[in-house]
């Protein structure tokens, strides 16, 4: 049974902490410390952000908090400051909506974790807040040239990654088939 | 604004079609759909961004987090916001502390005793504590340490036995699992206690009377009962600590 605590924080957590620990899960490619990454930032709201009242100025206080959180943990804060604003590689192919329609939600977020990090932080934003560039670049505190950029080279990875996530599901049902077939052979 | 770039401001615009009305994507929009190719390549990526959302959205999130979430504030508000500041900062030093120490650890043999065993488990209680279970019932929380940590036979001091617990967790101390059971007392304050068998320590406290000392920001209370080693660890005056044993 959970503890009792003020009324206002527990709507708080309740509201947020399912969609920042999807997040953190992005980022940090771990439960356990996508877990800590979430208690984490709201430790930190506890103390130093609830005086934020307005739902949505809480929101991307977390957000910006949880990533803050996560580039210091990793030290990774100096790579993610030199990446250039760039436009995105022409892919020849169009993208493949029905494979991606019969994976599970794991399967699409393990794609997700293996994406660049630089750009794992906007495309997650993106695809788990439904947030604008400019709100991304807000959060991120990047440019929003940056963020365009990101957002484009990291979805062309992610399309790329989730047609190799499709190619080793068919082999995997290719491998199977024969086995099946034989047995048929064998009963039928 | 040529194919390249539309193509690339267009991967900005976000499914559900709430950005069809920014400014900032009228050009590109436009080149879409004057140009066949671009405009379906666009759609086709709008869909799969939809399918996308919804498929990453459907990703569960861990049974407990938010209850662990609620109990690890509680404790930290119970020991007071500017002690909890502190502690921060204690638990980031006790972290880069331990991390030297794991360096010396490689090259030298640590020192094992009851002493070093209640100072190191002690000082954890300073920082943030994640637990693995939460429950106001300390019987649901001993089995948990039971069944899953082999920590048996807790008991749980006669001052504590009415208190409602907030939850529990175990580290591991020179190899050995070391449970932690914290509890809410009627202020507010909360109070920790610590067991580990008594095979992994030397030289345990003796069973007939609790040693209390005052270490770091805590006052705390250790005894021998049975098979195992406690340590009650509250931010309490001495007395009042006595009286939850």
């Amino acid at each position: 049974m959970p503890v009792v605590v003020d009324t206002v924080f527990e709507q708080l957590v309740r509201t947020h902490y399912a969609p920042l620990y999807r997040f953190a899960l992005s980022l940090a490619r771990d439960e356990v410390a996508a877990g800590d990454l979430v208690q984490q930032t709201f430790y930190l709201w506890a103390t130093k952000g609830e005086q934020l009242r307005e739902p949505r100025a809480a929101r991307s206080w977390l957000l910006t908090t949880l990533h803050r959180e996560f580039l210091r943990d990793c030290r990774h804060a100096q790579r993610f400051a030199h990446v250039e604003v760039t436009a995105a590689d022409e892919s020849e192919e169009l993208p493949h909506v029905a494979p991606v329609e019969q994976m599970d939600g794991r399967a699409v977020l393990a794609a997700l974790m293996q994406v660049d990090e630089v750009f794992r932080a906007p495309l997650a934003l993106y695809y788990l807040e439904g947030m604008t560039y400019k709100d991304i670049a807000e959060t991120l505190e990047v440019p929003i040239g940056t963020v365009m950029s990101r957002l484009a080279r990291g979805k062309d990875q992610l399309r790329h990654l989730l047609c190799v996530e499709e190619d080793e599901r068919r082999q995997r049902v290719m491998a199977v088939r024969p086995r099946v077939a034989a047995r048929e052979r064998v009963h039928g | 604004m040529d194919k390249y770039n539309a193509r690339f401001v267009l991967q900005s615009i976000r499914p559900d079609g709430s950005d069809a009305g920014d400014p900032e994507f009228a050009e590109a929009l436009d080149a879409a759909r004057i140009d066949p190719e671009l405009g379906s390549r666009f759609a086709a990526e709008q869909e799969l961004d939809r399918v996308i959302s919804s498929k990453l959205a459907s990703v569960p999130v861990p049974g407990g987090l938010c209850e662990s979430i609620l109990a690890g504030v509680e404790v930290s508000r119970s020991m007071g916001r500017r002690r909890f500041l502190q502690g921060l900062a204690l638990a980031a030093s006790v972290t880069l502390l331990a991390t030297i120490g794991a360096v010396w650890w490689s090259n030298a043999r640590r020192a094992v005793s009851f002493a070093s065993y209640r100072q190191e488990m002690v000082a954890r209680l300073d920082g943030r504590i994640q637990f693995s279970v939460t429950s106001r019932e300390a019987d649901e929380l001993r089995q948990w340490l039971a069944q899953s940590r082999g920590i048996a036979g807790v008991e749980i001091p006669a001052g504590l036995k009415q208190a409602p617990c907030i939850g529990c967790r175990t580290w591991v101390w020179n190899d050995r699992p070391a449970g932690l059971i914290c509890f809410l007392l009627e202020d507010g304050k909360a109070v920790h206690l610590l067991v580990i068998s008594r095979e992994a320590v030397p030289n345990p406290p003796h069973p007939a009377a609790p040693q209390v000392l005052h270490v770091g920001n805590w006052e705390t209370a250790s005894w021998t009962n049975g098979e195992n080693v406690y340590v009650l660890a509250g931010q309490l005056h001495r007395e009042a600590l006595e009286k939850l044993l």
